[in-house]
C-alpha cells in the first residue's frame, strides 16, 4: 500500500512500489487529464507538479512520490499562476489536438511560478522537453508572455 | 498477461459489430421529447429540447447543442460545424455546445464519400456547408414561426439575434420558444442568408474545445473506461529475429 497526496488529497493506493507516478494518477486515482506519451521523459505530455516542481510523472516511480505533494492538471487552476495559465491558454485557443497541453501547461505554470517575467530564451529552456505535434509553439510562447502580464 | 490469437480479419468483424450495438436511433422530426444523451450509451435523462433535425438541439435553458457528425482532431472541426448551424440559426456563441455525433452512417455521413460516417481529407466543412447551414436555418423558422402564432402576426417582420426572437419591443428567447416551435411542421423550403450578413462564418471565434483541453477533463481514446474492457498491449519482441 503507497500513500499519495494528489491535489490536496491523501489516497491509499494498492500498486507495486515502482509504478510510474503517471499510471497510479491515471489508473489508480482515476485522473486522466495528466497524459501518457512516450512512457520515456522525452515529451513533456505526463508533466505533474511534485512539491510545485515540474516532473515527468511516466519516469518516476510512485514510491519516490510518497510524502509529497503531486499536482495535476485537474487542480493546477486553485494556484494564482495555474489559473493565469489556463486562462491565457483559453483566452489564445493555443490547443489543436490539445493531446499534450496539460504537460505544456504544467511546465509552464512551473516557469511563471520561478520566473514571474520570462523572456522568449527562457520559454524556450523551460519548455524544450514539452513537445506539441501540432506544432503550436508560437502560441504556446504568446500565451505565457500573456500569463506573465496577467500576473504582473 | 495472456495472449488471443484473432486475426486481423476476425478483429475489424468483432469491432464492427461493437459499433453496431452502440447505435442510438436519435433521429426526432420537430420532436420535444426527453432525449437521452446521443453521444453516450447511459441512457441519462437530458432535459427537454427542441430538436428539429438530427444536428441541433435547442433546450429550454436557452443551450442550443450542435450535433457534430465529424470527429474533433484537432482541426477545429467542432468550432467549424457549430459555426455553421450557430450563423443560420442567429444563435448566441456562448451558448453554443457540442456533442459528437452517434455512430449512424445513415444520419451522419460524410456527403462526399457516400453512406460513410467519416473524417479527413479536408471534406468535413466542404460536405457540411449546406447541410448545415440549413439545419440552422429551419431551426430558426420554426423558432420564427412559433413566435409569430404566439405574437398573431406574420412572420416576415420578426428578427432573431444572438438567441432572441423579436418584434419591436417584444422579445422571447430560443429556450422560451423551443416547446412551442417543436410542435410546429419542419419547413421544406429553406432560405439561407446573403453571405454579407454573416456574422460567425469567416469571422475569429473562440474554439469550443479550448476549455476542456486546457483543464484535462477533456477526452480522449485512452481515457475512455467501458464496463469489462480489456487492454490490449502490442508484445515487443527483445531483439531482432526473436522468439
Amino acid at each position: 500500500m503507497i500513500s499519495l497526496n494528489v491535489n490536496g488529497k491523501t489516497y491509499t493506493l494498492d500498486v507495486p512500489p515502482d509504478m510510474p507516478v503517471l499510471w497510479a494518477i491515471r489508473d489508480g486515482i482515476g485522473l486522466t487529464g495528466t497524459k501518457y506519451g512516450c512512457g520515456i521523459a522525452q515529451c513533456g505530455a505526463c508533466t505533474v507538479h511534485i512539491d510545485g516542481n515540474a516532473v515527468r510523472s511516466c519516469s518516476m516511480p510512485v514510491s519516490a512520490a510518497a510524502g509529497k505533494c503531486v499536482t495535476t492538471i485537474e487542480n493546477i487552476g486553485a494556484t494564482r499562476v495555474g489559473k493565469a495559465t489556463q486562462s491565457a491558454w483559453e483566452r489564445l485557443d493555443v490547443m489543436q489536438c490539445g493531446y499534450c497541453q496539460s504537460g505544456q501547461i504544467m511546465s509552464a505554470a512551473a516557469l511563471l511560478s520561478g520566473n514571474p517575467k520570462p523572456t522568449d530564451a527562457d520559454i524556450d529552456a523551460a519548455m524544450s522537453g514539452n513537445i506539441c505535434r501540432c506544432a503550436t509553439y508560437v502560441r504556446i510562447r504568446a500565451a505565457i508572455h500573456e500569463a506573465a502580464k496577467a500576473l504582473a | 498477461m495472456t495472449t488471443t490469437h484473432l486475426s486481423r480479419r476476425e478483429f475489424l468483424k468483432a469491432s464492427a459489430a461493437a459499433t453496431a450495438g452502440l447505435t442510438l436511433g436519435f433521429y426526432l422530426p420537430a420532436s420535444f421529447a426527453r432525449t437521452a444523451d446521443p453521444g453516450t450509451t447511459s441512457g441519462s435523462v437530458a432535459p427537454p429540447s427542441f430538436a428539429p433535425n438530427a444536428f441541433v438541439r435547442i433546450g429550454i435553458d436557452d443551450s442550443v447543442t450542435v450535433i457534430a457528425k465529424h470527429v474533433e482532431m484537432g482541426q477545429g472541426t467542432y468550432t467549424g460545424l457549430a459555426t455553421l448551424v450557430a450563423e443560420e440559426l442567429d444563435a448566441d456563441w456562448s451558448k453554443v455546445k457540442v456533442e459528437g455525433a452517434p455512430a449512424n452512417a445513415k444520419l451522419y455521413n460524410n456527403l462526399s464519400w457516400g453512406e460513410t460516417q467519416g473524417t479527413g481529407g479536408s471534406s468535413a466543412i466542404a460536405n457540411s456547408y449546406e447541410q448545415l447551414r440549413k439545419a440552422g436555418a429551419a431551426a430558426r423558422a420554426m423558432l420564427v414561426a412559433a413566435a409569430a402564432h404566439e405574437w398573431k402576426m406574420a412572420p416576415e417582420a420578426i428578427t432573431v439575434e444572438r438567441g432572441v426572437v423579436m418584434h419591436g419591443a417584444r422579445k422571447l428567447s430560443f429556450g422560451q420558444l423551443a416547446e412551442k416551435a417543436a410542435a410546429l411542421p419542419v419547413p421544406t423550403e429553406i432560405k439561407l442568408k446573403d453571405p454579407k450578413d454573416f456574422r460567425y462564418i469567416g469571422k475569429q471565434i473562440s474554439r469550443k474545445d479550448s476549455k476542456a483541453k486546457c483543464n484535462g477533463s477533456a477526452r480522449y481514446t485512452i481515457d475512455m473506461k467501458l464496463p469489462g474492457m480489456l487492454t490490449a498491449v502490442v508484445a515487443h519482441p527483445r531483439g531482432l529475429a526473436a522468439r
